[in-house]
């Protein structure tokens, strides 16, 4: 089994503003390890070193013991690391089937001159991802709109297809930035249980979340970032107690962790 | 095209090649509505163009970059021809083969420099590619005749069978052309295709995909450059005579406006904007000098009727009103959805709208 994601003393100063400090964690496999922090905490900066969008100055991103290259988000794929955006990403233009089966796209193996002539092997390459394409799409409920082009889609259901494509990438790692950022919060609720779905298939799960409530549900392990550090680390009931944690978020200030995780 | 299950609940996912058929229905159709030594000659123009248009639609329609060095190709490849057979004595089916060979160098090369670009500057490097060509073929004269153009290029021949009736020249090129559409259409539909429209959509998922911009991008217009080639080598053969003023920018623009107004993308647009195209240029011989003028009040209309392109629109349409039929139906239960499974059914307007965006 893999060993998940591992971050080892990874910092990034955009000209003299330090945005990540020496950040080392880790995501085992099977498990779902949250990222929390205010805004400005470096979160997502994170994640793009992790996928390769930003390049770190200094510290290693490796999954399953392998260094992956610094900046390169290209070679993730191969790497069996994927992530969602903030900001839905979707293949606008495209049906939600060929937007999932484009999750295969790295595992498969064929030349691109080979699909000039589209012999037996391309076809076979592309009927074994649409139909994997197709499975995950039934068993997120999202059959019925394989054919849809996927601007047709609801906002919600449309960042599901996302979530679905990094699935059809089978794998060992995902990275979710901010998942519920913008949905309605009665698709929290079905959201909490595809990632946790994804945990249960063994993935290692890094999950950068703003929603508290949500990553105090499902996360086994907890790590608050805060200005480009790691503040504290834990279980959610730990950190939900640790008071830095609460100043970080709220300043300074006589205050409850209930009012967190409303 | 919607998905089927057979008996097992494996996926057969009918083949989306009716647009595949269209064009070479077209092809074979053709010559059988109007035979004509005249027509002829319309249809073989029609079937140039057309594989020109398939060309650029793979960069322009595809990878979604505006290229303005298809006329400026389409005159290499129609010079490498002429001046093989004409300057060196190559045979014809050889130049045939010489011409997008040279064109696809040419094109790599432009597209080495400047596919790292952003697009608009991408459209720029290409401008300039197919401005310095046309200039080439005027000033070259030695070996280009210069702007009298280049004569005395030999009908196509394959061993001693020379390619002189009407019939056989438009048959050559609809071959070709045919083939050109089938070699597309590939493309289109395979993982390299998906690619190339996923990059163009979302250059973050793309790359998080594992999918090569450069590699992919270099490919398509590589491949544009085949085709103009192609089409040039068959221009020479065909007209047997070929000057500069035939690959100017005008040329590369009415290219490019041809094939957006008839839906970019689609595998339809190519045939339509030959069609297009050769239609302004039958309709409008007397009237050349107007040409520009007539082609700027289809485009100024058809984008204002057509947003997507005439083919992509009626598509579109098409789709929308068979989901709709199809949401019905499942709301009669018929959801081929598992019962059970999450449906986050949810999204407000504005989000839907923030997603079309």
């Amino acid at each position: 089994m893999s060993t998940g994601l591992e971050i080892s003393g990874v910092s990034k100063a955009y000209g003299g503003l330090q945005v990540l400090r020496d950040v080392t964690l880790s995501a085992p496999a099977g498990s779902i390890t949250a990222v929390i922090g205010p805004n400005g905490a470096g979160k997502s900066t994170l994640a793009n070193v992790i996928s390769g969008f930003v390049t770190q100055d200094a510290g290693t991103v490796a999954v399953d013991g392998t260094t992956l290259p610094p900046g390169r988000a290209m070679t993730r794929a191969s790497r069996r690391l994927g992530r969602t955006f903030q900001n839905l990403e979707v293949f606008t233009g495209m049906t939600v089937l060929q937007n999932v089966a484009m999750g295969a796209y790295s595992r498969q193996r064929g030349g691109h001159l080979a699909d000039l002539v589209r012999g037996p092997r391309a076809r076979r390459d592309e009927r074994a991802a649409d139909e994997a394409a197709w499975a995950l799409l039934d068993r997120f409920g999202l059959g019925g709109r394989a054919d849809s082009l996927v601007e047709s889609l609801p906002f919600g259901e449309a960042k599901l297809v996302e979530m679905v494509r990094v699935l059809a990438m089978e794998p060992e790692v995902v990275v979710l930035d901010e998942p519920a950022a913008g949905l309605p919060p009665a698709s929290a609720l079905p959201l909490a249980r595809t990632i946790a779905g994804m945990a249960a298939d063994g993935i290692g799960v890094l999950l950068i979340e703003h929603n508290m409530k949500l990553v105090m549900s499902i996360s086994e392990h907890v790590v608050v970032l805060d200005q480009g550090q790691v503040l504290t680390e834990g279980t959610p009931a730990q950190v939900q107690q640790d008071s830095r944690v609460i100043e970080a978020y709220l300043g300074p200030g006589p205050t409850t962790t209930e009012e967190l995780t409303r | 095209m919607r998905g089927r299950r057979d008996a097992a609940g494996v996926v057969r996912r009918r083949r989306k090649a009716w647009e595949l058929w269209i064009t070479i229905g077209l092809l074979v159709v053709l010559p059988l509505i109007s035979a004509t030594d005249y027509s002829l000659h319309i249809w073989t123009r029609m079937a140039i163009f057309l594989i020109l248009l398939t060309g650029l639609n793979l960069i322009q329609g595809v990878a979604g970059m505006t290229s303005l060095a298809q006329a400026g190709f389409f005159g290499l490849g129609a010079y490498a021809a002429g001046i093989s057979a004409v300057r060196y004595d190559l045979p014809p089916l050889a130049a045939l083969v010489v011409a997008p060979v040279v064109v696809t160098l040419v094109a790599l090369l432009v597209g080495v420099l400047s596919m790292r670009l952003k697009e608009i500057y991408f459209t720029m490097a290409t401008l300039g590619a197919g401005f310095v060509l046309f200039l080439l073929f005027g000033r070259m004269v030695e070996l280009t005749g210069g702007p009298n153009g280049l004569v005395g290029i030999p009908p196509f021949s394959i061993g001693g069978l020379e390619f002189t009736e009407p019939i056989m020249r438009y048959a050559l090129v609809a071959v070709l052309a045919a083939l050109g559409a089938v070699v597309a259409h590939n493309l289109l539909v395979s993982r390299t295709g998906r690619a190339l429209r996923a990059y163009g959509a979302s250059e973050p998922a793309a790359l998080a995909v594992g999918a090569s911009p450069f590699r992919l991008r270099l490919l398509a217009f590589g491949l544009s450059g085949f085709y103009a080639g192609v089409a040039g080598a068959l221009e020479a053969f065909d007209a047997r005579f070929i000057s500069p003023s035939t690959f100017d920018f005008m040329t590369a623009v009415l290219l490019v406006v041809a094939l957006v107004v008839s839906g970019a993308g689609r595998m339809v647009g190519p045939i339509l904007g030959a069609l297009l195209l050769t239609g302004i240029e039958v309709f409008a011989a007397d009237y050349a000098d107007y040409e520009p003028l007539i082609m700027g009040v289809i485009f100024l209309v058809a984008v204002q009727l057509f947003p997507r392109g005439v083919a992509g629109e009626l598509a579109a349409r098409w789709e929308d009103r068979r989901e709709r039929a199809q949401r019905s139906g499942e709301s009669l239960g018929d959801s081929s959805a598992p019962a059970g499974t999450t449906r986050t059914d949810v999204g407000t307007p504005a989000m839907t709208e923030e997603l079309r965006r």
